[in-house]
């Protein structure tokens, strides 16, 4: 672990290097895909660093060799962050991005290259690390600020503030077990927020809480990032990436893609179509979809509502009935669903053959709370027997004017599927 | 110097650098066991005395035949017993330590060497809690005050760190294969009958081969015989297991801040 822990904050002032506060070079990591096998080359390893000759054999490029059932997470990857940078970490799921994460973290060693790192690290990743569920509120309070790091006196000198931040003054000397989750995520993201670190690592923290706090949360966040602490953020919201990020790497198959800046990242990962082959244990939803049909373009309209244009690409040899599924979400839990089958005349929809058409789709005036929304859209064929391609995470920047919409200003919250009654749709095959 | 001296530099750093987190983690673990009990601290003691009652009964019943253990036998046995319980917690807590920790280790990094001391100062309360019921028990049997007797915290000390060693070891190859923790319950069992715990050493036969090899042996039976101003019969033999267990606990510990990351990045990947 010593070889990852970061480095005195040093007060040399050499005025090339000290702008630098991570340097990655020839990062990689190696996974094996099968635990039991894994665990006994982990047990090879660790022998293998003892006796003299036991590392791993390496090829001509000086790289370890793969054993069989092994794969990078990552390889090759370099990269420097300078004080002030924060860096989005994007990939379909499987790239990699929490493996890189988890050696910044030193949570792991890298297999190959090397990591240096200046200043405290602070990491949003498990929020109430070592939380024991008996205890009150301030027995873990003081468990947790330990755990990550924080000496008595730092926890006691900002316990008030923990607290106060948490909104659990009454609830303290309560049992943690009877704290609702989302005041248990309170609790621990009020202790990890009081870290002070100068760089802060975040795992898709932000998924949990009500409303009102997830609001606090970022701005804590925010206050963070304007005291200059770098941020190293992995996200499939990317919407938080230009909040937070400056800088983007996209990573595929455990490999930089692109270094660059946030939107030209994106956009080079929105254009990559799905991985097809995930290589990671990890493999959930990496854009799943026969590619028969494709999404090829997204276009918004904001006027009096909003209207999403399709463009589909066709390469099957028949007209095919299709069925569109889009999610909605905004950064609260909140989600729209929308399923629709048939156009406003109640035709089926349909992907002409071997061509490009447009699906122009009106949405109703009941939206989540607050924009950005994201946007993942799915064709499929009617009935949903096959999937012939999705594309998640379109960002949709600001809400249509208000005024329109009623009240859904309101509370309005929307969590279940709703009919497709109140969109209508339009065919309109370009030929 | 080299790699190995930087090593050894850096466990003993990250040692030092642990203590506040390992003790609050044992406040922690202390609390934790206690806060939802009425009985509470009785339950340290009730497993020595409710042993002691079975074998006392079995031999009265002529069930058990025990030979000369030198001071009555209620009294043998039962510091016996209780001292054997202090071993089997030291040898249990770092096993316990890592797997409750289990999450922790795979999302935070915090210097894995917290777990070791938390373990080794649970055992140690673990110990002195058992002291206050001895003192009653030796009172009540009329041992004279001896010299002898200030070596005992010697020889308890000495249980608890070889438990430890022993629990480090197997603890760290539990995290990797949980045959291991299943094995050491079912052993520790049988091997507390191949330790004078509940008889004098047997001196011949298998079993005294056994006993005599047996690493527990020696430190318990020496530990009693301070205590109660016998003399003691294992000498030569603890000071051999105490000077093998201190190179073994710094074996361990290099074993363990070897293995340990290598294990939990594997199981959490």
């Amino acid at each position: 672990m010593n070889a990852l822990l970061p480095l005195e904050d040093s007060a040399a002032t050499e005025p090339d290097d000290t702008d630098v506060i991570i340097r990655a070079e020839n990062v990689g990591k190696i996974y094996c895909r099968d635990l039991k096998t894994s665990l006994w080359y982990g047990l090879k390893d660790s022998v293998g660093d003892l006796v003299p000759g036991g590392r791993r054999p390496l090829d001509v490029n000086g790289e370890p060799i793969l054993r069989r059932g092994e794969f990078w997470a990552n390889r090759g990857v370099s990269f420097e962050l300078r004080r002030g940078e924060s860096l989005g970490l994007i990939g379909h799921n499987g790239a990699g991005k929490t493996t890189l994460l988890k050696m910044l973290n030193g949570l792991m060693r890298p297999d190959t290259g090397r990591i240096e790192m200046r200043g405290r690290v602070g990491a949003l990743i498990a929020l109430g690390a070592g939380f024991n569920p008996i205890l009150t509120g301030r027995e873990n309070i003081f468990i947790n600020g330990s755990v990550l790091g924080l000496s008595r006196k730092e926890i006691e000198e900002k316990f008030d503030d923990i607290v106060e931040f948490s909104e659990l003054d009454e609830f303290i000397d309560t049992p943690v077990r009877n704290y609702s989750s989302g005041m248990q995520v309170r609790l621990g993201f009020a202790v990890a927020s009081a870290l002070s670190p100068q760089i802060l690592l975040l795992d898709e923290v932000l998924a949990v809480g009500d409303m009102h706090f997830r609001a606090k949360c970022f701005n804590r966040l925010s206050e963070l990032r304007d005291s200059g602490v770098s941020f190293i953020l992995v996200t499939h919201q990317l919407m938080d990436l230009s909040r937070y990020a400056t800088r983007c790497l996209y990573l595929d198959h455990g490999q930089v893609k692109a270094d660059a800046d946030v939107t030209t990242a994106i956009t080079r990962y929105l254009s990559e179509g799905p991985a097809r082959k995930p290589t990671a244990a990890a493999e959930d939803d990496g854009e799943p979809g026969t590619g028969g049909i494709r999404i090829s373009d997204v276009r918004f309209e904001l006027e009096d509502h909003l209207a999403i244009d399709l463009q589909l690409t066709s390469q099957l040899a028949a007209d095919q009935e299709i069925e569109l599924g889009m999610t909605l979400t905004d950064e609260s839990p909140d989600f729209m669903q929308f399923v629709v089958a048939d156009d406003e005349a109640g035709h089926p929809l349909v992907a002409p053959a071997g061509g490009v058409s447009t699906l122009r789709v009106r949405l109703p005036g009941i939206f989540p709370q607050r924009a950005p929304w994201s946007l993942s859209v799915s064709i499929s064929s009617r009935g949903a027997s096959e999937l012939f391609h999705k594309r998640g995470d379109l960002v949709i920047p600001q809400r249509p004017r208000p005024g329109h919409f009623g009240r859904a200003a309101g509370a309005v919250r929307v969590e279940q599927v709703l009919e497709p009654s109140p969109v209508r749709t339009q065919a309109r095959p370009s030929r | 110097m080299g790699r190995l001296g930087q090593f050894m530099i850096d466990m003993w750093a990250d040692l030092l650098a642990s203590r506040e987190l390992a003790w609050r983690l044992t406040v922690r673990d202390f609390s934790a066991m206690y806060r939802q009990s009425y009985a509470g601290y009785v339950w340290a003691f009730l497993p020595p005395l409710f042993a002691s009652a079975t074998f006392l009964l079995l031999r009265s019943g002529g069930v058990i035949s025990v030979g000369d253990t030198g001071i009555p036998y209620p009294a043998f046995i039962f510091i016996g017993t209780l001292l054997w319980q202090v071993f089997v917690d030291a040898l249990n807590n770092p096993a316990r330590a890592m797997q409750t920790s289990m999450d922790m280790l795979v999302k935070v990094n915090f210097p894995r060497e917290a777990l070791v001391l938390s373990a080794v100062e649970m055992s140690l309360i673990g110990l002195a809690m058992r002291l206050v019921i001895l003192v009653p028990v030796l009172a009540w049997y009329r041992f004279p005050l001896n010299a002898s007797m200030a070596l005992f915290p010697v020889g308890a000390l000495g249980l608890v760190l070889l438990g430890t060693v022993m629990g480090l070891f197997l603890g760290t190859i539990g995290m990797l294969y949980q045959d291991v923790q299943r094995a050491i319950g079912i052993i520790t069992t049988f091997w507390m009958f191949l330790t004078p715990v509940i008889a004098p050493g047997v001196r011949h036969g298998a079993i005294g081969v056994i006993m005599r090899l047996n690493p527990v042996t020696p430190i318990l039976a020496t530990t009693r015989d301070w205590l109660t101003g016998q003399p003691p019969e294992f000498l030569g033999g603890f000071f051999i297991v105490m000077g093998l267990t201190v190179v073994g606990l710094v074996a361990a510990l290099m074993m363990y801040r070897l293995f340990l990351p290598r294990i939990v990045e594997r199981l959490g990947m």
